[in-house]
């Protein structure tokens, strides 16, 4: 009789056990068609979707169903946006320069320095990130001053061409995309952490952040792998992903934007 | 009566403005068509971009990355050479597999296609591998170009999944260590010999394979 209980409790706390797993993996749960839009970064600024069209250098409005919603703005290799109050940051990999838009009027962010190919902004309060592909580092804009985070090479707090930045919580996450790994960085430029480099990327593109995950696209690998924030894996995407060049939380789903495919997947726990 | 024979003229007028503009701007340009083998991840596609507006006057540049097709237009008086622009590309680490250009009078010039030399004895080839470090579609496109393009060789074909670059080739014209120095010259560790720093930074970032490291 006791032996019975102890498998009841057992078999209850496996069950327990597994489905809070369950809920704290993300489920494919749509596929957007985006038609002629190649999608490269995506951000959400009120409850304006924008997405950057590369190939086709524009900026895009869509709807939940992908469809484009008024004209496209015209900027020239637009790459990984973010948004800020009411303001998108677009970084131009044509012009070498970061476009603030506010209602579809165009302005530009003062640097001092130059940029080559910026490839992804991010900005928190009046802290700004900047991925400089070409020049292999991050330009951070931090306690009113600009200062550089990386430079070329493959050591820890170095970078080989940088595609992604964002902040959280006091902290800068790159992704080094061709160095395959992300790496952490604080405010000061002090290297905290590189992770992935177990993982086999072949081009670490995108990256998004939330209080409990890390996520990093491989874009010639055609999945997304999710880590912990000690760079733990956790969970893999793959299935059904198409060269994913980015990913986002927006409306508590996960959006992998699938540049060669033309199409958004979205996952939800 | 005097307004509808002002309308007239004015008519004219504009008609043979716009048809001499027109032609002003086919005598203006050059138009040039280049498709380039492997591009793939928009990062380097847009990087040829960059490296294509060194030529100072380009316009119109497009770049399809799926079907690898750029254009651009270029002034005419400036005589760009069809040879000047694959050698642009090539030596920007990308490989152009064709390239076409329509001057402004209409003629047109073409870049062939690398052939099989006439004197490979085909009957007598040999046929052979090597180890050649790589990533992606556009270290195929140049390391499958540049040994197609060595006198003597038949064919070639590298497989970035195996790394293993496999051609046939008539040993009375060329040898396998001689097709191993063009692939290291790319920039591309093989079997046995290292490329330098120089030419392993000159490919773009989607060729960066990790080096192989060896005992001196």
């Amino acid at each position: 009789m006791r032996s019975l209980q102890l498998i009841v409790v057992f078999g209850f706390a496996l069950l327990l056990y597994s489905s809070c797993n369950k809920s704290h993996a993300w489920v494919a749960s749509e596929t957007i068609l985006l038609n002629d839009i190649t999608p490269i970064g995506i951000s959400k600024v009120g409850d304006q979707v924008w997405v950057s069209d590369g190939n086709n250098n524009r900026l895009v409005q869509i709807d939940p169903s992908g469809k484009p919603i008024g004209d496209p703005v015209p900027i020239e290799r637009p790459m990984h946006i973010a948004s800020s109050g009411d303001q998108l940051y677009i970084p131009s990999y044509g012009i070498d320069q970061i476009l603030i838009m506010s209602n579809r009027a165009m302005d530009t962010l003062a640097i001092l320095d130059s940029l080559d190919a910026p490839a992804a902004v991010d900005v928190a309060g009046d802290q700004v990130a900047i991925a400089d592909f070409y020049n292999h580092r991050v330009l951070l804009k931090s306690g009113g001053k600009w200062k550089e985070l990386g430079g070329k090479g493959k050591e820890p707090g170095q970078m080989h061409y940088p595609t992604d930045v964002q902040f959280h919580k006091d902290q800068v996450y790159v992704a080094d995309a061709y160095n395959n790994r992300g790496q952490i960085f604080d405010l000061d430029g002090n290297h905290i952490l590189t992770f992935g480099e177990d993982q086999n990327f072949n081009a670490a593109t995108g990256i998004f952040i939330t209080e409990d995950q890390v996520m990093l696209t491989d874009f010639e690998h055609d999945r997304v792998v999710i880590f912990d924030h000690k760079g733990q894996v956790q969970q893999i995407l793959a299935e059904g992903l198409n060269k994913p060049a980015d990913v986002a939380i927006i409306d508590d789903k996960l959006w992998v934007l699938n540049f060669a495919g033309k199409y958004i997947t979205t996952y939800s726990r | 009566m005097k307004h509808i024979i002002i309308t007239i003229i004015t008519a004219l007028l504009l008609m043979m403005s716009t048809t001499e503009s027109v032609a002003q701007g086919k005598k203006d340009v050059d138009q040039f068509e280049v498709t380039v083998a492997g591009l793939g991840c928009p990062f380097c596609a847009y990087g040829l971009e960059k490296k294509l507006k060194d030529f100072k006057g380009l316009k119109k540049l497009k770049i399809d990355i799926e079907s690898g097709d750029v254009s651009f237009t270029y002034p005419s008086t400036k005589s760009l050479a069809l040879t000047d622009v694959e050698y642009k590309v090539d030596h920007a680490g990308y490989t152009a597999v064709s390239a076409k250009v329509t001057r402004f009078d209409g003629q047109t010039e073409e870049t062939a296609e690398v052939a099989v030399s006439d004197e490979v004895d085909l009957n007598n080839l040999d046929k052979t591998t090597l180890y050649v470090e790589g990533t992606c579609g556009m270290c195929e496109a140049r390391i499958n170009k540049a040994v197609k393009s060595v006198k003597g060789v038949a064919d070639a074909n590298w497989d970035s999944k195996t790394k293993i670059l496999s051609f046939s080739y008539d040993g009375s014209l060329t040898n396998k260590n001689a097709i191993e120095d063009v692939v290291v010259d790319l920039g591309h560790d093989t079997q046995n010999k290292s490329t330098t720093d120089e030419k392993y930074e000159a490919l773009p970032p989607c060729c960066h394979y990790d080096r192989i490291k060896r005992e001196n």
